[in-house]
């Protein structure tokens, strides 16, 4: 089991990582770092609880993760947890791969 | 339009895609029978909605993957209303398939009907809406370095070089040095101005 605090050490520790939010299932932000962006974690909440409504269409489980990439190279990574949904604003150099491979596995453990 | 989606499920690890409009529903299909018309039509439905969101959040997103246990959903904004919806096995070289969409985008773009083009994100123009924006840390230290040279009006000024910047530039950490040239014009001293710059190059660099 790792705490919000334990995660939140562990994630601002790779590079390339510009903001960080936490939030719990019904969309409250329990943490964030990095540059303030209210905006972050409503759309992180949006867009998995919109992963999740696809699912009796798909007929699919999950969802475990989603890459939303723009423009400009930056990419905004959602990991779903069980209680929570992480949201993750990384830089255009960074591999979405690389940071989803080191946090994805933290993300069932945290309890709130 | 059945031609393009037939050469990306020639690409290894794709199942099927679609094209989905908001206004004629699936233009479009190879997806595999287990996924009904209806249910093709409610999926892009639903993943439209993420492109729509983008206003709203200042956000471009135009493409995005989705990783479920059975399979991995690769989305491609196409036009303001329509986007391409692959679904791959679940460890499908992205790359590869985005390297065979990408070469056939504008293809399938010069054959669809009323492709409107995506309209660019709306910038903030309100200083006060940059301030509190994803640049609000490094903004934050702009205006530290500025009052330790120009005392208490750091703050009026900021928001005046601000308003100035966005006539030109476009809110970007990228861009941030025109904004420090801005405001060189209101510190005097060359000392000083020095001194400026050193500390919020780290901004720039």
């Amino acid at each position: 089991m790792a705490t919000l605090e334990e995660f939140k050490n562990t994630a601002t520790s790779l590079t390339g990582i510009n903001r960080l939010v936490v939030v719990a299932r019904d969309g409250t932000v329990l943490l964030h770092s990095g540059k303030q962006n209210d905006r972050l974690g409503d759309y992180v909440a949006y867009i998995a609880i919109t992963a999740e409504q696809l699912k009796p269409y798909l007929g699919f489980t999950g969802p475990y993760h989603m890459i939303m990439e723009q423009i400009s190279g930056d990419r905004i990574v959602t990991l779903l947890g069980e209680q929570i949904i992480i949201g993750l604003d990384l830089d255009s150099h960074v591999s979405p791969a690389i940071i989803i491979d080191q946090l994805a596995p933290l993300v069932d453990q945290i309890r709130i | 339009m059945q031609t393009f989606l037939k050469e990306i499920k020639a690409t290894p690890g794709v199942l099927g895609s679609s094209i989905y409009t908001t206004k004629k529903g699936i233009i479009a299909t190879n997806l595999p029978e287990v996924f009904k018309d209806d249910a093709q039509k409610r999926i892009g439905s639903i993943l439209q909605r993420i492109f729509k969101l983008n206003e709203t959040v200042k956000l471009d997103v135009n493409s995005f993957e989705i990783q479920y246990d059975e399979a991995l959903l690769l989305v491609k904004r196409l036009c303001s209303d329509s986007a391409l919806i692959i679904i791959c096995e679940p460890d499908a070289k992205v790359h590869l398939i985005n390297m065979t969409v990408s070469m056939l985008t504008t293809e399938m773009l010069n054959s669809m009907e009323n492709c409107e083009k995506i309209p660019p994100v709306q910038q903030p123009q309100d200083p006060e809406e940059v301030l509190t924006g994803p640049l609000a840390q490094d903004l934050a230290l702009v205006k530290r370095a500025l009052a330790k040279r120009i005392g208490p009006v750091a703050g009026i000024t900021l928001k005046k070089a601000i308003k100035e910047w966005l006539k030109t530039e476009r809110p970007e950490k990228s861009n941030l040095k025109n904004l420090i040239e801005i405001l060189l014009l209101e510190i005097d001293g060359n000392e000083s101005k020095r001194g400026f710059v050193e500390e919020t190059n780290k901004l720039i660099t």
